[in-house]
């Protein structure tokens, strides 16, 4: 465990509420928006598309049922299927749309539905064919209709939302829970009915002032809380404890690595995809970093490229020497200033020269400062120097490499600047390919 | 610069994470030479031409060694600044009486040997620099300056005081203004008082051997160090502490004095006692890796240095102490890697379950 303050913008220059971003004249929308999940188009060069229209969808014979479907965030002409880099590195088909046309759900009033008459069958099917992404893990997103499914099994179910950021140099989810946090309980009760969960519970900051739990609710709600500056405060494991730790009563009782985690950002899609009828066509994401004048949490357009939220915010004061998405310590550098919004984009940080971290490398001087600061109590100087061919460990070591939370502390402590997280995973995966888990 | 033009690409690769709760040991390295030129300048300032001469060779020798090094591995890069350091560091712990050229060639051959021997940076149970000083002393024993405390010395109630007044730790111009300067503010207050000749022991020692000269400066060249977190303070706080509490006590007391009245100031002033704790003790790789290793570690390194450089004034006393606390290091290690064992098997027990492994 580390202390990581919350680093919020400069407060001078940050938006005083959320805003809704520009429309941007041109979208690139990638078919890869989940982990190890890639949509196939359903559109083709000169279409015309309307704004919410369904332009990815797995294709004919897929296994997965219930992936997010990908929606045209804006009414347009598909100019192209182009190549594209996502933020999170991967490289595949995007769809370029050029906006034109009148908008199907901007502007126009909201459906307001009641959702407590549909069948929670009827509300998982409605999460997967408008698109909503589990963004808990920002790493790995997943399809919230997919996770829906896989928890049925389980007798018990919980569904545990987290109100801050996993990530503490990111901010997006514990600003939205302090801006809506009636849409976001209305999105775990929406979620909870699809999953049939016999409780949820709320994880907050300690400072947050947590609202009065309705007694009406059909399940327990509970509110949680935890020091979110002790990172990993914000990983399944810690909440997990924290839960055990305070609630005492069935059904939290129950809680385990099976049950349902998941967002703010998460839940607030949902409130808007069910209660609204509005596919996942735009997403909050704040935007921060010395490179403008203005930060802030900007609702955009998925496609939208980080170079038009910069434009938004003032345009470039410094000229940014990189760009970095979902927080400075779980996040990627995206490749480019082209790179577009994807659903698990939370945040974009412009970074100037000035302060980019020193990634020299050297060889591990056995500092030890992994060791002591990794919260799983692991190795990973050792598992390092077995993953790069350095000195064998043995199969217990390698074995302890399963328990790895990807929170990547011993990076971010590591003076030889050494990739000893990015080394430890891939461990772990190579062993859950071979079919350890 | 990134995004002059469409689509343009970082010039460098960066992985997270892109905010370090530590400083890298390139910059660490950096800024350890940047506050060593610091003491040379001084040396320069000081005229002390010969001692500059010497630091100048045991340089030259690391670098030669770093390059040959290089050279086998067919590796042509700027030199490491872990060479320069250890360069300065071995040149510095030498008296500036030793002859320049046979300084270039233990360097030398010592830092080729610790290469090829012990592995290079970091990767060595030892330091390169305390081993070369080490190597000089056993060659050329003479050049190094004798012991200037006596039994009866230390029966005494201020050891450093006698050897002041007897002219070995020369008095400075600016001493007795500065002095009376702290008696009437900052010791006024606290009802204490020293004597003229600690503010010269403190600025500057003069002795041959300029690791052990600029206590000042290594006290606030540590303090940067500690503060910005290039080097961590538990090991040369449990150093130092346990250091002090040994003279305090146990010196006079196996010297025949009273027990409590050992002087520490002598003992942290002379014998480079300051400079080894800050740049020396906790040199990268050869150190225990958990927290309670290197409060093991930081204490027996006081224990050696009491029992082998006593309670100060010794030329070499704190090299061996360095060299044996190296040498124990390893066994720490050993121990460490046991418990580590034992705490990773009862956590793979208890977590795997709860992780939904099986």
């Amino acid at each position: 465990m580390k202390i990581i303050p919350v680093v919020y913008a400069d407060k001078r220059r940050l938006y005083k509420d959320a805003v809704n971003a520009f429309l941007p004249r041109i979208v690139t929308v990638p078919l890869a928006q989940e982990s190890g999940f890639r949509c196939c188009s359903l559109v083709k060069k000169g279409d015309v598309v309307r704004e919410g229209q369904v332009i990815g969808a797995p294709a004919e014979g897929e296994l997965s049922e219930s992936p997010a479907r990908i929606h045209s965030p804006v009414p347009g002409v598909v100019e192209d299927i182009v190549l594209c880099t996502s933020p999170d590195g991967r490289q595949g088909e995007a769809v370029r749309i050029k906006l034109e046309g009148s908008f199907t759900y901007l502007g126009r009033k909201k459906l307001a539905v009641d959702w407590t008459i549909l069948p929670s069958a009827t509300i998982v099917q409605q999460l997967s064919d408008r698109g909503v992404v589990n963004t808990f893990n920002t790493p790995e997103p997943v399809s919230l209709a997919l996770e829906i499914e896989a928890v049925k099994h389980k007798k018990t179910r919980i569904l545990v939302v987290r109100m801050y950021d996993d990530d503490p140099t990111r901010v997006t989810d514990s600003l939205l829970s302090s801006m809506f946090l009636s849409e976001i309980y209305t999105g775990a009760l929406i979620t909870a009915r699809a999953m049939d969960a016999a409780g949820i519970v709320f994880i907050s900051d300690s400072k947050f002032p947590v609202p009065e739990t309705r007694e009406t609710e059909a399940i327990p709600v509970k509110f949680v809380k935890i020091n979110i500056i002790e990172y990993p405060a914000g990983f399944q494991k810690e909440m997990r404890k924290v839960v055990r730790k305070t609630l005492r009563e069935y059904p939290f009782t129950e809680i385990d690595v099976d049950d349902l985690y998941t967002d703010a950002s998460t839940m607030y899609e949902v409130c808007g995809v069910i209660k609204d009828g509005i596919p996942v066509i735009d997403r909050y994401v704040y935007v921060s970093g010395e490179c403008t004048p203005a930060s802030g949490l900007l609702k955009v357009r998925i496609g939208t490229s980080v170079r038009f939220l910069a434009q938004q915010c003032g345009g470039f004061t410094t000229p940014p020497a990189a760009v970095i998405v979902n927080g400075l310590i779980r996040g990627w550098s995206a490749g480019s200033l082209d790179t577009p919004v994807t659903k698990y984009v939370k945040s974009v940080a412009f970074i100037p020269a000035s302060r980019l971290p020193d990634q020299r490398r050297t060889t591990c001087v056995r500092c030890g400062m992994c060791r002591n600061v990794c919260p799983r109590k692991l190795t990973p100087d050792v598992l390092y120097r077995h993953a790069s061919g350095g000195t064998p460990a043995s199969e217990m070591y390698v074995r302890s490499a399963l328990l790895c939370s990807n929170c990547g502390l011993c990076n971010s402590v590591c003076p030889s600047r050494l990739p000893v997280s990015q080394s430890v995973n891939l461990l772990k995966q190579q062993q859950i390919s071979e079919g350890v888990k | 610069m990134f995004g002059k033009t469409k689509g343009t690409l970082y010039n460098k690769t960066l992985i997270r994470p892109f905010s370090y709760q530590s400083q890298s040991v390139g910059h660490s390295l950096f800024m350890i030479a940047v506050l060593l030129c610091v003491q040379l300048f001084m040396l320069l300032v000081t005229e002390s031409y010969s001692a500059l001469l010497v630091t100048g060779c045991a340089l030259a020798g690391s670098l030669c060694a770093d390059a040959a090094d290089k050279a086998y591995h067919k590796s042509y890069r700027f030199p490491d600044m872990a060479s320069v350091v250890e360069g300065i560091i071995a040149g510095m712990l030498l008296p500036s009486t030793f002859p320049p050229v046979a300084v270039f060639f233990i360097v030398f051959c010592t830092m080729i040997l610790a290469k090829y021997m012990f592995g290079g940076f970091a990767n060595a149970w030892g330091n390169a620099a305390v081993i070369t000083v080490a190597v000089a002393w056993v060659v050329g024993m003479s050049a190094f300056p004798s012991l200037m405390l006596t039994k009866d010395l230390l029966q005494i109630k201020n050891p450093s005081y006698s050897l002041i007044q007897n002219g070995v730790f020369p008095i400075l111009k600016f001493d007795p203004p500065v002095t009376e300067a702290l008696n009437n503010t900052l010791f006024g207050l606290l009802k204490v008082s020293i004597p003229d000749g600690y503010i010269s022991m403190l600025w500057d020692t003069h002795s041959v051997i300029p690791a052990f000269r600029f206590n000042l400066i290594t006290l606030i060249s540590s303090i940067f160090l500690f503060s910005s977190g290039m080097l961590s303070m538990l090991i040369p706080v449990c150093f130092v502490g346990s250091y002090g509490l040994l003279v305090r006590f146990a010196g006079p007391y196996i010297c025949g004095g009273v027990p409590g009245q050992g002087d520490i100031l002598l003992a942290m002033l002379t014998g480079g006692t300051l400079f080894c704790s800050v740049f020396v003790v906790q040199w990268y790789g050869t150190t225990p890796l958990t927290y309670a290793g290197k409060i093991v570690y930081g204490i027996m390194c006081g224990v050696f240095a009491f029992l082998i450089a006593g309670c100060g004034t010794s030329s070499v006393g704190i090299v061996f102490t360095i060299l044996c606390a190296n040498i124990l290091s390893p066994v720490i290690q050993l121990i460490e890697d046991k418990q580590d064992k034992t705490a990773l098997n009862g956590s793979l027990n208890e977590n795997l379950q709860d992780e939904g492994i099986r």
